[in-house]
């Protein structure tokens, strides 16, 4: 069985669109989408790398 | 009145001649004067009745008795005290009948409020403890809790709470104490995690110990953490100076059902639940997240009671045996222990979402949806199953049958991020619009971790992933979709 034939949704009046009608457009929006994200994770490692070197100070009795 | 003084369960009733000074004479020599004073503060206002199980042999402190105790000269008992609560007056006979009678069985239950282990242990007497939530009274909160059943002479009896125990000061202080907390909580709710009993929780530490580890002086929090990842758990550490959405964080793991070892200046806490003002207004113009209606935390703090309040600014009337003396700001850092399978954090899938509903993203409210690009957005961030995602995808209606037959259809991840929509008036009345799923198997940089996009107007679903191909994004028009139930089914209310 191909499992691009697998129906995911059921049948109905207003049939699925693909959202990018052209592979630049998809390429495009994965590109914007990782350059925006990747500055905050970015720092979101930093402090995270921060928070389990602090974690080594931090005495809890 | 007290039923079976000398026998192996004496049985007191509160009335005119008897209190809870009869608990303290019949427990001798286990329970200490501070160890009363802290069950009839969480239970004086519940408590009717309490069976005292003598002789009773407890498996956590039978296994510091072993690795501990049984090593000195001067050796406590073995043996323990295990205290029943109920909140209406109980007999043998009714215990007895009990056994034979379901009907009975379970109007027995309904009375019964929970069990505290009393230790042979100087200072500290509290041990295993679980108590139901309702036997410190109401509280009109969320909190994740476990279930066990309980024999009382071979009567058997269920009880839902957060496990409790206090630190015995020889093998435990807080930092065990709090790590047994979280770890009986895990075994308890989940067959994955085994029971994990206080010496041996001990020595998941030692890998990680200079010195000896008992008696314990305390443990780093890093040393916390890695106990954790041994059972299983390995856990996220977050510091308030580090992450500029600290208490965010903070909820949004608790309203995911995750319990928090929360940090304080030299303490921890084990936070799992929330009291939340849902009809508050929360000030600014931009978007709401629901962590801005949380007010206080349900904690286990092993120096007082179960299920006390940590408020947002501090205890309205002052700390006391409910309200914990410490506020949010106290919190300088969490250790959240997720499951192996979760490996987005959830500050990177804010991040995300934050793109994919920024005002020029294709995918916002200004491009795809009118009704939610009116007013003030209230977001919803929490961590879930697949599983128990599509569970209650039938009585939550998710607003349009398409969606909800769509969903079913979908093969999901084991875990998935959930950003609930809404606006102040629908969440004031736990209501929500749709909803962003995204796999929570995913790495941050990867921008085809979706799984949905839910909008009144449209649904996008990633079919590609759905079956572990390319992502290929499609969309569906949807009408006359309504508002619906939120999620709810991760913390329980209490």
């Amino acid at each position: 069985m191909d499992p691009h034939k697998i129906e995911l949704i059921p049948e109905q009046d207003a049939k699925p669109e693909p959202v990018f009608t052209k592979r630049e457009e998809y390429e495009e929006f994965c590109r914007k989408f990782v350059e925006e994200v990747g500055p905050e994770l970015e720092k979101q490692r930093e402090a995270r790398q921060q928070s389990e070197a602090e974690a080594k100070q931090r005495w809890m009795r | 009145m007290i039923d079976g003084d000398n026998s192996i369960l004496p049985i007191i009733t509160f009335d005119a001649k008897t209190d809870w000074l009869a608990l303290h004479r019949i427990a001798q020599p286990h329970l200490e004067r501070a160890g009363l004073e802290r069950l009839i503060a969480a239970l004086s206002s519940s408590a009717r009745c309490i069976a005292i199980e003598r002789e009773y042999i407890d498996k956590d402190y039978r296994d510091t008795f072993s690795n501990f105790h049984s090593k000195r000269f001067s050796t406590p008992s073995s043996r323990c005290l295990r205290l029943h609560f109920f909140n209406r007056k109980v007999t043998k006979a009714g215990l007895r009948e009990a056994c034979l009678d379901t009907n009975k069985l379970k109007d027995l239950n309904d009375y019964y409020l929970g069990y505290s282990v009393i230790r042979p242990t100087k200072p500290n007497c509290i041990g295993r403890t679980l108590l139901a939530p309702s036997s410190r009274g109401p509280v009109s909160a969320f909190a994740s809790l476990c279930f066990e059943r309980v024999s009382i002479l071979g009567t058997e009896l269920e009880i839902s709470g957060f496990p409790f125990i206090s630190q015995d000061s020889d093998v435990t202080v807080c930092a065990e104490s709090a790590l047994w907390m979280i770890l009986r909580y895990f075994s308890n709710r989940y067959r994955l995690y085994p029971e994990t009993y206080p010496f041996q929780v001990v020595n998941l530490t030692k890998d990680y110990s200079l010195g000896r580890i008992i008696p314990s002086s305390g443990l780093y929090i890093w040393q916390m953490a890695e106990a954790l990842r041994r059972i299983g758990r390995p856990p996220l550490i977050y510091s308030r100076k580090n992450f500029r959405d600290f208490d965010h964080l903070l909820y949004t793991y608790i309203e995911s059902g995750i319990p928090v070892l929360a940090g304080l200046k030299e303490h921890v806490v084990v936070a799992f639940g929330h009291r939340s003002n849902f009809g508050a207004k929360p000030s600014g113009v931009g978007t709401i997240l629901t962590s801005a209606y949380n007010e206080a935390l349900v904690v286990n703090d092993d120096n007082h009671v179960p299920y006390q309040l940590l408020h947002k600014t501090g205890a309205v009337s002052g700390p006391g045996a409910q309200s914990s003396k410490y506020r949010f700001s106290d919190i300088l850092d969490f250790v959240a222990p997720l499951p192996e399978r979760v490996f987005l954090p959830a500050e990177s899938f804010q991040t995300v979402v934050t793109s994919i509903l920024k005002k020029n993203s294709p995918f916002g409210f200004k491009a795809l949806s009118p009704s939610l690009h009116k007013g003030r957005s209230v977001l919803r961030l929490f961590l879930t199953t697949g599983k128990s995602f599509k569970k209650h995808l039938g009585s939550r209606t998710m607003g349009n049958s398409l969606v909800e037959q769509a969903y079913r259809n979908l093969p999901l991840p084991h875990f998935l991020w959930v950003c609930e929509i809404s606006k102040t008036d629908a969440y004031s009345h736990h209501e929500v619009y749709g909803e962003i799923l995204w796999d929570a198997t995913r790495n941050a940089h990867e921008p085809n971790g979706w799984i949905a996009l839910h909008y009144p107007e449209v649904l996008v679903v990633d079919m590609g992933s759905a079956l572990n191909s390319e992502q290929n994004l499609f969309k569906i028009k949807l009408q006359k979709s309504r508002p619906y139930p939120l999620y709810k089914h991760n913390l329980q209310p209490i």
